[in-house]
């Protein structure tokens, strides 16, 4: 079966984005390192 | 693993014509997902291995969950990170285990349990969120929030230290994972206050001098 490496980066998009929300939501990543935020994901 | 996320999120961005702003989110995405599952699965297989999965499980989400709300003092590279939280992760495990086996008085468990939480609401109230130079809290709702956020999860350990404190009987276990997860409370609410963050970042400054003398690199420098 051929994946379709449009809809696989997508669904790698997606979930990304939903993770960065997540930590943008909280004070800071669930671990000891914190890598610098992106600026659109800032609270202003 | 930042140059793999980095390297993975321009390829997304370049196939699906994102701009730089969606490229940047992937790649913070990607890196939280990778070092979380990187973490996880390197302290359970070590707990696992060493005969303390639970203890080590206990401790791992016990303070993770708990960060995620209060912030705290942060490791300066994900390598640096990752073998400062292992060696915390599995040597609070053993801890636990240990004072579970030297601790027979319910008296003297009683009196940890209340005093930890005691230690924990006070930091909260006076210290909470605790952000750093990389991910800035300025507004005054989003700290509020975590703030409250952080009494719900102190509130939901007491209340899961409470049930294992009446319910242990003689399950070593029982008692192990109450330690462990009060070990939790403590260790993170410690980092919090000024001794818990030079402790930390002292830590990471001497790991990073081991892994830039074996001939690593930081993260950082990339």
């Amino acid at each position: 079966m051929k994946i379709n490496m449009k809809s696989l980066y997508a669904s790698i998009a997606v979930a990304a984005t939903l993770i960065a929300a997540t930590v943008a939501t909280s004070a800071c990543m669930w671990f000891i390192y914190q890598p610098e935020e992106p600026k659109s994901l800032q609270d202003n | 693993m930042e140059k793999l996320a980095n390297k993975i999120s321009i390829k997304i961005a370049s196939e699906l014509s994102y701009d730089k702003d969606k490229q940047e989110v992937i790649e913070y995405g990607l890196i939280a997902l990778f070092q979380t599952v990187l973490m996880v699965m390197v302290v359970l297989l070590l707990g696992l291995i060493l005969g303390i999965f639970v203890e080590a499980a206990v401790v791992c989400f016990g303070v993770s969950i708990l960060r995620k709300y209060s912030g705290g003092a942060h490791a300066s590279s994900i390598a640096s990170c990752t073998i400062l939280s292992t060696i915390l992760c599995i040597g609070f495990a053993f801890l636990g285990k240990w004072l579970a086996g030297i601790i027979q008085s319910d008296a003297i468990l009683l009196t940890v349990l209340v005093l930890t939480f005691m230690f924990a609401i006070v930091i909260v109230i006076m210290k909470v969120p605790v952000d750093s130079p990389n991910k800035p809290i300025k507004s005054v709702s989003k700290r509020r929030k975590l703030k409250i956020r952080t009494l719900i999860v102190i509130i939901f350990y007491l209340l899961v230290s409470a049930g294992l404190f009446f319910v242990r009987g003689n399950l070593d276990l029982a008692i192990s994972a109450l330690l462990c997860l009060l070990i939790s409370v403590i260790w993170q609410m410690g980092t919090l206050t000024g001794p818990g963050r030079f402790l930390i970042e002292g830590s990471d400054r001497l790991i990073y001098r081991i892994i830039t003398m074996k001939g690593g690199h930081n993260n950082n420098e990339n």
